[in-house]
This record gives structure tokens, C-alpha cells and sequence, in this order.
């Protein structure tokens, strides 16, 4: 099993019964995927969701198809398990929802200063993004984390492709927003 | 992507990058090969080789199936030697082969005579013949010769013949005794020329003459071994 073996041809042969090939898929994927829970869910839920999404994956494997590539499959299947977590919890996705930085209070601009001051940029990047409206923040992650170009993105997310872009476009302003917003007020 | 979008972008990959515990890694793995029949705490030596696997499995059924059944046929191969190595293969002879070798006045005979088929001797031969059948027969075969008061008074010799047997079976030698002390109208002249064949050996020439000149006499037709006849001269 070498490493340029694609996901899909790995995928089929893990349906065949070769369960070195899952293994291999899973080194690839597991990193950037449990990122993306983590980013959205928190840290309290990311190990159970993880752990489902790659069950649902393992139990799925029959009806796999390579209509797609496995990343936006694979995407696919962890952004419904996440939406269903929401509702199923009757919690809200780590998001604000405000888009206008200008309305959080003093001491909320403050907090990222305070960050910022420590030296952790990373920190305060990721502080961004847990800001981010929901759908913002999914587009980001499956740009950065899964590697998805817009159409992938459109697919996975099942939005067009404009509407993909159109999110993404607005995650990275509003985060050069925030982190320019921070530098000014340093 | 803007200038701008891959700082951010480089900026978030060199944050810290989490990473899942290596239980949750070994649990998603563990069901990863479970689904698939591969459990990786019980991986056999053919996990992965199931034709090997297979074909060790159907040469240990043939195995099974096939050594009885060769050993079976040893035996009866051996058995096959014992007899031939007092004479040719005696075969149970049945009514239409006894018939077509006795004259008339001998067919007549035997029809006043006892029934062969009820007589003790052939009870004998019967249980005999079948060399490799189970012993309940044998023993059915003994006690009922033992049992019967007529085959008693008819020949008191085939009782002592039938005692033998029951002590220790050797299809070979109950054979030649059954032939040695059978009535002479039930034997075949293949089994006369057995006993012939012994007396010749046992150096009663005499007695072989005698067996010789009865055969010729109830079996006219009768060609008898030449061989047997140099060995008298």
C-alpha cells in the first residue's frame, strides 16, 4: 500500500476486505478532520463525533460510490453528523453570528488585545474564527482543513458554487478584518 | 486567494494542529478491521490468504473420509492374499452355480436331502464369505448353528468347526475347514479342489486320490486342474 494510492481506490479496497487500505486513509484524514469538529463543535464533543463519523464511514462502506472524490464524501458525512449533533442537543454552533466587530463591548475588544499583547497571534486567529457565522466558518475549514476548492466546498456544503465563494470571500474578511482591528488597536 | 487570505491561511496552519488520542485511533481502527473480519487482536496465521485456508481445510476432510475407507480395503486386500495363498478365491456359491455343475442323479439327491441353504455348514460358509462383515453376524451365524438341535445331530463335526471359529475368526482357515467337512453335494468342485489341494500338501496323497475319484464322480462334466493331477502322480 503505497502513499500515492488515491483515497478512492484505498476506500475500494478497504470494501473488499482490505482493512490495511482504511488504516492508510485514515492517517491521511483523521488530523484535518477532527480540526474541523473541533473548530465547530468544542472541545466536549469532538472525540464522540469523530469517533461516529468514522464508524458512519466504516458502516457506509458498502454503499460507497465514487461519484466524488472520498475527501467531499468524507466531509459530507461529517458535516451532517455535526448539524444532527446540533439539533439533537438543541445547541448552537460556536458562532456569534455578529458580523459587525464594532458592536462587541469594550471588554470583549479588549479580551483579543489582551491576546494579542501575550503574543499568541494562533490563539487569537482562532478566536477569529470560533467568531464566525456558522456557515462562514464551515467554508473556511473545509478550505483549510480539508483542502476543498470551492466546488468541493459547494458540493459538500449542497450550495451553488457562488454561494460557496461567497462565504469563503466572507470568512477571510472578517477575519483580516478582526486581526487588522486588533494591529490598530495594539 | 489574496495576499492578504494566505497570511491568514499560513497564520492558521501554524497554530497548534490537535490531533486525535491514540485510543480514539486504536477504537477507530479496531472497528475498521471488525467490519471487515479482521479483528487485529485476533488476525490468524491465513488472515488475509483465505484460499490457504480452504485448501488445508479440504485436505484435512479428504483425509478423513479417505484413510477408513483405504484402510478398509487394505484389509480386505490382505484377506484376499490369505485366501489365495490356500487355494483361489472361494466364493459363495449360490443355487444356479451349484445346479449347473450337478449331474442329474446328484440334483435329485440333494432335493431329498436336507436343504443345503438350512444346513449348518452352509450357515458357515455364509457368515465366512462375508470376511469383513461385523461380528454381531459371525456370532448370529455361530449361535445359531450352536443352537439348532437338528444341524447338531446332523453333523456333530460342524458344532466342533463352529466352536473354532467363535474362539478366534480367520476367514482363511474356517474356510478350508468349512470345505473339509462339508457334505460333498454342496460343495463347488472349485472348493473340492481346494481341499484336494490341501490334502495334497498335508501329504495324504491317498485321501486326495479318494476326494479325486468322488468329484470325478459327482462332477462328470468337470474338468479338473492338471496341475492338481501331476502333483497325485
Amino acid at each position: 500500500m503505497d502513499d500515492e494510492t488515491s483515497d478512492e481506490n484505498l476506500m475500494l479496497n478497504y470494501c473488499n476486505g482490505d482493512a490495511d487500505a482504511f488504516e492508510v486513509l485514515y492517517q491521511r484524514h483523521k488530523g484535518p478532520l477532527y480540526r474541523f469538529i473541533l473548530r465547530q463543535s468544542g472541545q466536549e464533543f469532538v472525540e464522540e463525533l469523530f469517533q461516529d463519523i468514522w464508524l458512519k464511514v466504516i458502516n457506509s462502506r458498502m454503499s460507497y460510490q465514487v461519484k466524488s472524490t472520498f475527501k467531499t464524501w468524507l466531509y459530507h458525512i461529517a458535516r451532517n453528523r455535526i448539524i444532527d449533533h446540533y439539533r439533537r442537543h438543541k445547541l448552537r454552533p460556536l458562532e456569534t453570528g455578529c458580523d459587525n466587530l464594532s458592536a462587541l463591548s469594550g471588554s470583549e475588544r479588549k479580551q483579543p488585545e489582551n491576546q494579542l499583547e501575550a503574543g499568541n497571534q494562533h490563539e487569537l486567529l482562532m478566536h477569529a474564527i470560533t467568531e464566525l457565522p456558522r456557515d462562514q466558518k464551515e467554508a473556511f475549514l473545509l478550505k483549510e482543513e480539508a483542502g476543498l476548492d470551492i466546488e468541493q466546498i459547494a458540493n459538500t456544503t449542497g450550495v451553488s458554487y457562488e454561494a460557496a465563494k461567497s462565504r469563503l470571500r466572507y470568512a477571510y474578511k472578517k477575519l483580516r478584518d478582526q486581526l487588522e482591528f486588533i494591529h490598530e488597536h495594539r | 486567494m489574496n495576499t492578504d487570505d494566505e497570511k491568514i491561511s499560513s497564520l492558521y496552519h501554524e497554530a497548534d494542529s490537535p490531533a486525535p488520542s491514540k485510543r480514539l485511533d486504536d477504537t477507530i481502527l479496531a472497528a475498521s478491521r471488525e467490519a471487515v473480519g479482521t479483528p487485529a487482536a485476533t488476525r490468524g496465521p491465513f488472515s488475509g490468504n483465505w484460499p490457504a485456508a480452504v485448501s488445508i481445510a479440504a485436505v484435512i476432510v479428504i483425509t478423513i473420509i479417505l484413510v477408513p475407507v483405504l484402510q478398509q480395503q487394505e484389509q480386505q486386500q490382505s484377506l484376499t492374499q490369505a485366501t489365495s495363498e490356500t487355494g483361489r478365491s472361494l466364493d459363495a456359491p449360490d443355487e444356479t452355480e451349484l445346479n449347473a455343475y450337478r449331474p442329474t442323479e446328484v440334483k435329485k439327491k440333494s432335493a431329498d436331502a436336507p436343504s443345503p441353504a438350512s444346513a449348518p455348514v452352509m450357515l458357515l460358509e455364509e457368515s465366512d464369505f462375508s470376511g469383513s462383515r461385523a461380528m454381531p453376524a459371525r456370532n448370529s451365524a455361530g449361535s445359531s448353528a450352536a443352537t439348532s438341535p437338528a444341524a447338531d445331530a446332523a453333523s456333530p463335526s460342524v458344532k466342533e468347526e463352529v466352536h473354532v471359529e467363535s474362539d478366534s475368526f480367520d476367514p482363511g482357515r474356517s474356510r478350508m475347514q468349512a470345505a473339509d467337512s462339508a457334505p460333498f453335494a454342496i460343495l463347488t468342485p472349485e472348493m473340492w479342489q481346494v481341499k484336494i489341494s490341501r490334502l495334497i500338501t498335508e501329504g495324504k496323497i491317498d485321501e486326495a486320490r479318494a476326494e479325486i475319484e468322488k468329484l470325478e464322480k459327482h462332477y462328470p462334466e468337470h474338468i479338473i486342474d492338471p496341475n492338481l493331477l501331476e502333483k497325485l502322480e
